[in-house]
């Protein structure tokens, strides 16, 4: 997923390139100086404009005296990362020692080598701290590659005041809220009435894999080797989809839409709903940012009218990989034993204000804390995208290049599911 | 060089013929005529080897670079890679990786957006950089200053250019919607990016205002060496603009268009920025350029082998291009 790419990037520029630049500083002096400190590098992606990084290598460093956490915060785009974590690591560089990925990375990164197993380096007991969700989405073959972190998923965001003034309830199935949005575009009140990520990207696959499951569906079988996009609930989503945009309830520009532009056609007050992750709910607070502070809810994502609610959220987030090629195995355990721990798991919450992956650190205090995004998550239904397979990538560029040709029109929707159906068997197939 | 020395030395020649009458023939045949051109040789091969063994370092480095980095390329195209404990392991499988690629109809449509966008592309900026070169080579005031102002599209990274024109295209409150509307040729925003044609035509536009003016500032360099007196000359024997421009401009500037037109076409075939940034291929794959492809394979699906095979057949395909190009065009003739 491009969570990763929302988050504001100058600040996490900036930060980049300070604490980069201090991580070179200082790890030639450390090694070298005691013969018992041992210095492990972490390579993390900016999360917010908060220092939640340097605040948790500051609080471990100071309770570890014999292990120094050096820190580099690196670009903002995920598939940067990627390409330049697989070049360093395919090479067998020993460095970044811990490193932090993506959700679909897991089975990718396993299968080419580039994630430690991490079942034989943590005691089973250890994967208790986690729901069970996060600890199977960080697995490949039965063994684990990846620890989570900290928890993201998407969201609806939707108009408080306009729905209340139009006596309506939050809606929880897709159809209502195509009716509310319809009703209250015809008061003129807003121009559009859900806004939501149709561009062919990750974002997209996202989108569509969400509303694949409220229809009862999947992207591909429960087992990997057959794809079942073009089924009836295939059909069914992307319908659903399309008929937004032609009945004018998503704007005409939705299928060149990512996270920003959709942010910003809400924080413009122009829609009345938005599809979004959970770091657009202290933008659409800023009033330097927006005009809808104080109006905005936020709830699960709706499902089909019939569906048990509420509808499927994306999980999102970030895991925490070891290299294998890393010197300091003993050490990077001790490390992310002390990251996933509740203290510093707490800080996830408090410093930057993202929901822990500890379950025991997702206290009420910490949802307080991290706003509404932290009462609500507790009620989703997180429904993964299917990254148990290495071929993740080309699974989802069949599926967001071809569900967006649908949706620009440049397909027709049989065209597109057939063509994403047979793109997914045969990346599936090449594996 | 080379000619004015054995004309010297067949002067010097005629001299010794004359004085020394005796065995004349033979010294105009083989003696005094071979004698000296064998030392030239002798030098000749000489500073050759001197030049070869000096400019040795500077060629190992060019080796370094560029002919170890393509070798290599090729041998990864013609393996599986996959990351090992102790690095990248090379499982050689010959030329499987070029038979998957061939058979993908991904990689045909990105070669045939390629080469659409490489032909159309090339072709407009030609004609505007040639357009704007003639305007700046009349110019009498003002001519660095707007070579200067030239520079400023084409020194900008792309990257950045790419997202400015990506604010352009929006599809709700971007610039060209807003002119559009405020000008009432359409009542709503168009979303241009969201159709093959539009993203098309604005890939086209973002890349003709960062290049047309590299194309003029190369064309304009070959107008500047045309003498004025052939214009003036043509003119008194009746020429019109037209004629002047067909029989005497472009002929004349042939040298800067081929290097204007190789040079183009080797960037717009391998062009990826640009999509990257503006379109992401889309819609759907529809502007998904075969170096977008290579990226996916590479550093996405971390297919190592896979995207060095992609990117041999598309360097294949260029280097065909440039043969074919340079020769119908018989660069060598004209440099002599």
């Amino acid at each position: 997923m491009n969570l990763h790419s929302l988050r504001r990037p100058l600040l996490a520029a900036a930060a980049a390139v300070a604490v980069g630049l201090g991580a070179v500083g200082c790890s030639a002096a450390n090694d070298s100086s005691s013969g018992q400190q041992v210095t492990i590098n972490w390579y993390v992606q900016p999360l917010n404009s908060t220092s939640i990084w340097q605040d948790l290598v500051a609080a471990f460093n100071k309770s570890h005296p014999n292990i120094k956490v050096n820190l580099t915060v690196g670009p903002t785009n995920v598939d940067t990362v990627r390409g330049t974590l697989s070049t360093e690591l395919g090479s067998g560089s020993a460095t970044p020692d811990v490193y932090e990925g993506d959700v679909t990375w897991p089975a990718q990164f396993a299968k080419a080598g580039l994630a430690l197993d991490l079942t034989k380096e943590f005691p089973a007991s250890f994967w208790n701290r986690f729901s069970p969700g996060a600890v199977k989405l960080a697995q490949y073959n039965g063994e684990s590659y990846s620890v989570p972190s900290w928890t993201e998923a998407a969201f609806m965001y939707y108009r408080k005041d306009l729905l209340e003034q139009a006596g309506l309830p939050v809606p929880t199935t897709w159809e209502e809220l195509v009716a509310d949005a319809k009703k209250i575009q015809a008061t003129g009140a807003v121009k559009d009435g859900y806004t939501w990520q149709g561009a062919g990207y990750e974002g997209l696959t996202c989108v569509y894999s969400e509303l694949v499951a409220d229809a009862g569906g999947s992207i591909v079988s429960g087992d990997y080797t057959k794809a079942t996009l073009n089924t009836a609930a295939g059909t069914k989503a992307l319908d659903f989809l399309k008929g937004t945009i032609a009945s004018g309830v998503s704007p005409n520009a939705t299928p060149t839409f990512q996270e920003p532009q959709s942010l910003n056609d809400f924080t413009a007050g122009n829609a009345l709903f938005m599809r979004n992750w959970s770091y657009a709910w202290a933008i659409t607070q800023d009033p330097s940012q927006s005009k809808v502070v104080g109006k905005v809810g936020m709830a699960p994502l709706p499902t089909f009218a019939g569906q048990p609610e509420p509808g499927a959220s994306t999980n999102g987030g970030g895991g925490m990989f070891i290299n294998p090629h890393s010197k300091y195995v003993k050490q990077d355990v001790e490390f992310l034993t002390w990251l996933t721990d509740t203290d510093a798991q707490s800080m996830f919450a408090s410093v930057g204000k993202v929901l822990p992956a500890n379950v025991q650190a997702q206290t009420p205090q910490a949802q307080q804390e991290v706003g509404p995004v932290g009462q609500v998550l507790a009620k989703l239904k997180i429904v993964g995208r299917p990254v148990g397979t290495p071929a993740y990538s080309q699974v989802s560029r069949a599926v967001f290049q071809n569900v967006n040709s649908a949706l620009s029109g440049n397909a027709s929707e049989s065209q597109a599911l057939s063509a994403a159906d047979s793109q997914v068997a045969s990346a599936l197939g090449s594996q | 060089m080379s000619r004015h020395a054995n004309g010297a030395s067949l002067l010097v020649d005629d001299g010794n013929q004359a004085s020394t009458n005796s065995n004349g023939a033979s010294l105009i045949g083989s003696g005094s005529g071979s004698a000296p051109r064998s030392g030239t040789l002798r030098r000749t091969a000489r500073s050759r080897r001197r030049g070869v063994l000096l400019s040795s370092p500077a060629l190992a480095v060019v080796a370094l670079i560029t002919v170890v980095p393509i070798a290599f390329s090729i041998y990864l195209s013609l393996c599986r890679v996959d990351a090992g404990a102790d690095g990248f392991d090379y499982t050689f499988i010959g030329v499987g990786n070029y038979a998957t690629a061939l058979r993908s109809p991904t990689v045909w449509a990105a070669l045939g957006f390629t080469a659409l966008y490489t032909v159309i592309s090339v072709s407009v900026e030609m004609l505007l950089g040639l357009g704007v070169a003639l305007v700046i080579d009349r110019m009498t005031k003002g001519t660095g200053i707007v070579l200067g102002l030239l520079l400023v599209p084409w020194a900008m990274i792309t990257v950045v250019s790419g997202q400015l024109w990506s604010y352009i295209f929006n599809g709700v409150y971007g610039l060209a919607n807003y002119l559009l509307v405020v000008t009432h040729i359409v009542s709503a925003p168009v979303s241009f990016l969201s159709n093959p044609a539009g993203a098309f035509v604005a890939l086209l536009v973002a890349d003709s205002w960062k290049t047309v003016p590299f194309v003029a500032l190369i064309l304009f360099g070959g107008l500047r060496t045309i003498d004025r007196e052939l214009y003036a000359a043509a003119r008194l024997d009746g020429a019109g603009s037209g004629r002047i421009l067909t029989h005497i401009t472009i002929p004349l500037i042939r040298q800067s268009i081929i290097t204007a037109v190789v040079f183009r076409v080797l960037q717009a075939f391998g062009i990826f920025d640009l999509p990257f940034v503006l379109t992401n291929g889309g819609p759907g794959h529809a502007t998904q350029s075969i170096a977008m492809l290579t990226y996916n394979a590479l550093f996405q699906d971390l297919n190592i082998g896979y995207g060095a095979a992609i990117s041999c057949i598309t360097t294949l395909v260029v280097i065909i291009f440039a043969v074919l190009f340079l020769r119908a065009f018989r660069v060598e003739d004209s440099v002599d």
